[in-house]
């Protein structure tokens, strides 16, 4: 018996206390009391045991190499000092490595790694937006082929291309290249249906509007439209900052120079050079975290939105 | 009128649409319709590297389907499917019946740190839980020791049995949260005078569910079930980075793009792994439709 | 200032539905040219078609003398009122009526001026700096009128404007339009589905039906000769009655004939017109006010409709009163509130006999 299982049954055993043994005449409401109870441990127990790695993460990270194994999270308050709890993670991880084109810094993948995030980002929105606004207020022949030939692209899996990818990547001199990282993605047709309904809920008249009010076509996309569909830009930055953040295979497989690495691909391969300084890394996947967290945290009334619409509306 | 969302009028600038279009084609032409061709083009070839490419025939399908090595990879993705959708769909069905029940000011909270994983790529989380499985030290093995008494030593990552029900269990930490989101969004349109007169019939909690919010949210579910399969079947980072850049121990966390990937980059074969592509597309295509067809309602017939 | 000529103008849409059809309409300078008829008659699809949202499949529109089927909209200098105002929901009042100024490049001043001076006229000047959602729908549709007086355009269109006002409201824009169309002295065409509106508001009416212009004349030129069946009927409210029946000439005066009664048609001009009409088949209308009202009272020895009185509804200036006649043809009587009425009595009511029409019942138009 340790404290974990006191507490599991400390709490399972008030819900039968609830449940069974107090009569209907002193506590009349007992079984919707109970099974609300119960829903809530659940959710708590849910909730911490996805939360718990987090926890971990950030307790590890600050922890002094000469306790690592000594304690799960935190030693206790009493032994708190800059013995146990230092940055020295911190310091290994910042003080540069060398590779065939010289010393490089960890901060240079988190720049890397911002940047292509905000430039693949900044790119997929506005030529996603922008399709998904042909789409949706224009008229023209080939429209329907068009809107056809996209949902039809969606059913093939990604990793069909990998191989040719890799193949035309290579031919067009793109190897190394940023431009391999943020082109063949910026169009996601997932992003471009994404905007069209949105803007399909525009209503017209609105556009109309701005046509009498003199403003050209652009114009009426820039000034009208994309002020109008705010919530789903927000979602889908979050969405596309997420993938370009997370993504691992484009940069491992055509990325080359050591300087131009992303967080990923370098955390990744820390895991075999930090074999048992497993604080190292740590420290490098939390700050790897933080970035969308933070996005997250800012944009998470739009991104549920923005996630869920094509499922329930669809 | 004026205001309908429907299209009345044409516009005066016939080349607008297709000008704003035009990123569009360009980068579908280049980087779909022509790799999708090539795909097709490639898979017949043996090449060394992106430099040469000689014409095989089906050589490389042969080789594929006579390789136990894609037998594997096959096994464990479907494995990994089947228990994504049978283990961490319901749960998800659970954990969002729960939180849409719950009347709460923290249920948004609990919402937000249950999807919270999502944030975070397969490779980093790969990364955190290879020291999470670490034996004596990692806090999965201690929480399981302080739980059962057992499992302080296991080696989650270095037992060929235990690789697959590692990454399950990664995988559930992962997208338990993601697909309760779609689940909530689902449970939150059903119909709230449909359970109440169902209430009022004397159907029990688990009768109403079945017969009144199962059906509701069943389009969700549908897309939910389809695409955690198409997930699962192109699983490969989050085993990469968990098993340090290898399959593991005798293969055991081999999927089928790892399976592409280990032909394709590291052997130079990438007319193999587009033949490895399109045998990965058509599973996925293929289960998508048994899927649809199984859970066609009787009303969609 | 501009006159707007519509030639021949026709609507044809890809799928062959001909929407309008051979429209010819001549809108003078500081006229105020109301379109009106029922929906899917084609109104606002002509309105649209002179703004330049839609395409013209054949004729030409012209503005100020300058055909303009090719022309975009923002040059053809015309600005438009949408029914549901419209308004950019991100830019504050101030910033929607500059917008369309700004696109052209206006001066600062000049357009900070405009949008002061329009704010004034239509009392806006509290709002400037709200947003559109923080306003009334009275308001908004201010705004949206003041939006399109800042670009002192060559004309304006409304497309029905006031629909979306609660009836309080759309009575007082009603009057704020005509008082800024006799302020402004700006063309104005102007579409809705309301008679009243296009009745009070109109210095011309265009009544259209199924796309085709039916009639195009004066409010009470249009009230007091309808060309047609269905301009009478649509024009007036409670509308008009008709009853089936034929001309007959009785020893040189010409009388309706109907199911239930006959009715003597007395004005001397029209004896040329139903004596060609005699033997048809004919619709005889009669307008609810001139059947039993204090002016029918005055007609001495005027002609009567009876009935029995069904169903009576005081209005408080006046009182409807619905009678069945022997053939239990429906009609509509309007009378004096004080007139004694029981529900399930017969009433015998005064008609002013120079009031009412005839209609063609073939090709439902006017006869007398």
């Amino acid at each position: 018996m340790n404290t974990i299982h006191y507490v599991l049954i400390a709490l399972f055993g008030a819900y039968f206390v609830m449940r069974f043994l107090i009569p209907t005449s002193v506590f009349p409401r007992k079984i919707k009391v109970s099974r609300a109870y119960l829903a809530a441990i659940f959710l708590i127990l849910a909730a911490a045991l996805v939360i718990t790695p987090f926890v971990w993460l950030v307790c590890n990270v600050f922890k002094d190499q000469s306790v690592l194994m000594k304690y799960s999270f935190l030693p206790p308050i009493s032994e708190w000092s800059s013995q146990t709890l230092n940055f020295t993670n911190f310091t290994k991880l910042f003080q540069g490595e060398e590779s065939p084109q010289g010393t490089v810094y960890f901060w240079q993948y988190i720049i890397n790694s911002i940047f292509l995030a905000c430039a693949g980002t900044s790119i997929s929105l506005f030529l996603t937006s922008l399709s998904g606004y042909a789409l949706a207020k224009y008229k023209f022949k080939g429209r329907g082929f068009l809107i056809f030939f996209m949902a039809g692209s969606m059913m093939f899996p990604a990793m069909l291309f990998l191989a040719p990818l890799y193949q035309i990547i290579y031919k067009i001199h793109w190897m190394d290249s940023y431009l391999s990282l943020l082109i063949p993605n910026a169009c996601a047709v997932f992003g471009i249906f994404l905007f069209r309904q949105a803007m399909q809920g525009v209503p017209n008249s609105l556009v109309e509007a701005a046509r009498m009010d003199g403003a050209s076509e652009f114009r009426i996309y820039w000034n009208v439209m994309m002020p109008l569909v705010r919530p789903m830009t927000g979602a889908y930055c979050l969405i596309t900052f997420l993938g370009n953040w997370n993504n691992f295979l484009s940069p491992q497989l055509y990325i080359q120079t050591h300087a131009k690495l992303t967080l990923p691909v370098i955390l990744n391969q820390y895991l075999g050079l930090y074999l048992n300084e497993y604080g190292v890394f740590l420290a490098g996947t939390l700050l790897a975290i933080i970035p969308p967290a933070i996005l997250f945290f800012a944009l998470q009334k739009e991104f549920v939105a923005g996630l869920t619409t094509g499922a329930t509306k669809g | 009128m004026s205001n309908s969302k429907t299209f009345r009028g044409v516009n005066y600038h016939p080349y607008a649409p297709w000008l704003f279009l035009t990123p569009y084609i360009i980068i579908a032409l280049t980087f779909f319709l022509y790799p999708l061709i090539y795909a097709g083009w490639l898979s017949f070839h043996q090449t060394d590297g992106p430099h040469s490419a000689v014409f095989v025939g089906l050589d490389n399908f042969k080789f594929i389907f006579s390789d136990p090595s894609f037998y594997k990879a096959l096994k464990n993705t479907t494995i990994y499917a089947i228990a994504s959708i049978c283990i961490q769909l319901p749960l998800s069905l659970g954990l969002a019946i729960l939180l849409n029940n719950s009347q709460s000011k923290l249920k948004n909270l609990f919402r937000l740190l249950i999807f919270s994983p999502n944030l975070v790529g397969q490779i980093f989380v790969g990364v955190l839980f290879s020291v999470i499985f670490t034996p004596r030290y990692g806090i999965f093995n201690i929480g399981i020791e302080k739980l059962i008494h057992w499992g302080l030593d296991t080696q989650w990552l270095s037992k060929p049995g235990l690789i697959m029900p590692a990454l399950i269990i990664v995988s559930l930490w992962m997208y338990v949260g993601y697909n309760m989101i779609y689940f909530l969004a689902a449970l939150q349109t059903v119909d709230k005078q449909l359970v109440e007169a169902a209430q009022i019939d004397g159907a029990s909690p688990w009768q109403v569910f079945l017969h009144v919010t199962l059906p509701q949210i069943r389009p969700v579910a549908v897309f939910v079930v389809i695409m955690s399969t198409i997930g699962s079947y192109q699983l490969f980072e989050l085993p990469f980075a968990l098993l340090k850049s290898s399959f593991g121990v005798d293969q055991a966390g081999l999927t089928i793009v790892g399976y592409l990937y280990d032909n394709a980059f590291n052997s130079g074969d990438l007319g193999t792994g587009a033949a490895i592509g399109w045998i990965l597309a058509f599973i996925i295509f293929v289960i998508s439709i048994i899927q649809l067809r199984a859970t066609n309602s009787p009303e969609d017939k | 200032m501009a006159e707007i000529i519509l030639k021949n103008v026709s609507k044809v849409y890809d799928n062959s539905v001909t929407a309008v059809r051979d429209v010819n309409l001549e809108i003078k300078d500081h006229e105020f040219m109301v379109l009106v008829g029922p929906s899917g008659c084609g109104k606002s699809t002509t309105l649209r078609m002179i703004a330049g949202l839609e395409d013209i499949s054949s004729g030409t529109i012209s503005v100020a003398d300058k055909i303009v089927n090719d022309v975009q909209p923002k040059d053809r200098n015309l600005a438009m009122v949408f029914q549901n105002y419209a308004l950019y929901p991100h830019m504050t009042v101030y910033e929607n009526m500059a917008f369309g100024l700004k696109l052209r490049h206006f001066p600062k001043n000049e357009i900070d001026a405009r949008v002061k001076e329009a704010a004034a006229t239509l009392g806006l000047e509290p709002y400037l700096d709200r947003y559109p959602k923080a306003l009334s729908g009275g308001q908004r549709q201010r705004v949206a009128v003041g939006r399109a007086i800042v670009r002192k355009p060559a004309a304006f269109l409304f497309d029905e404007p006031l629909s979306n006002l609660d009836a309080k409201m759309r009575v007082q824009m009603r009057t704020e339009v005509s008082l800024l169309h006799k302020k402004l002295g700006t063309t104005m065409i102007y579409v809705t589905h309301d008679q009243v509106e296009a009745m009070t508001m109109g210095s011309r009416i265009c009544v259209m039906k199924d796309g085709e212009v039916q009639q195009i004349d004066t409010p009470l030129a249009i009230y007091d000769s309808p060309c047609n069946l269905f301009v009478a009927g649509f024009i007036g409210m409670p509308p008009m009655n008709f009853f089936d029946g034929t001309v007959e000439n009785k020893d040189g005066s010409f009388f309706f004939v109907g199911k239930a009664f006959s009715f003597p048609l007395i004005k001397p001009e029209w004896k040329d017109k139903l004596a060609a009409a005699v033997g048809r088949k004919v619709v005889f209308g009669v307008r609810p006010e001139d059947i039993g009202s204090p002016s029918a009272m005055l007609v001495k020895d005027a002609p009567t409709l009876s009935g029995s009185l069904k169903v009576k509804e005081p209005m408080g200036a006046e009182t409807y009163l619905y009678l069945d006649d022997t053939a239990a043809e429906r009609f509509i009587a309007k009378v004096d509130p004080h007139m004694v009425a029981e529900v399930g009595q017969s009433m015998t009511l005064p008609v002013n006999p120079a009031k009412v029409h005839v209609f063609d019942a073939e090709s439902t138009n006017l006869i007398v």
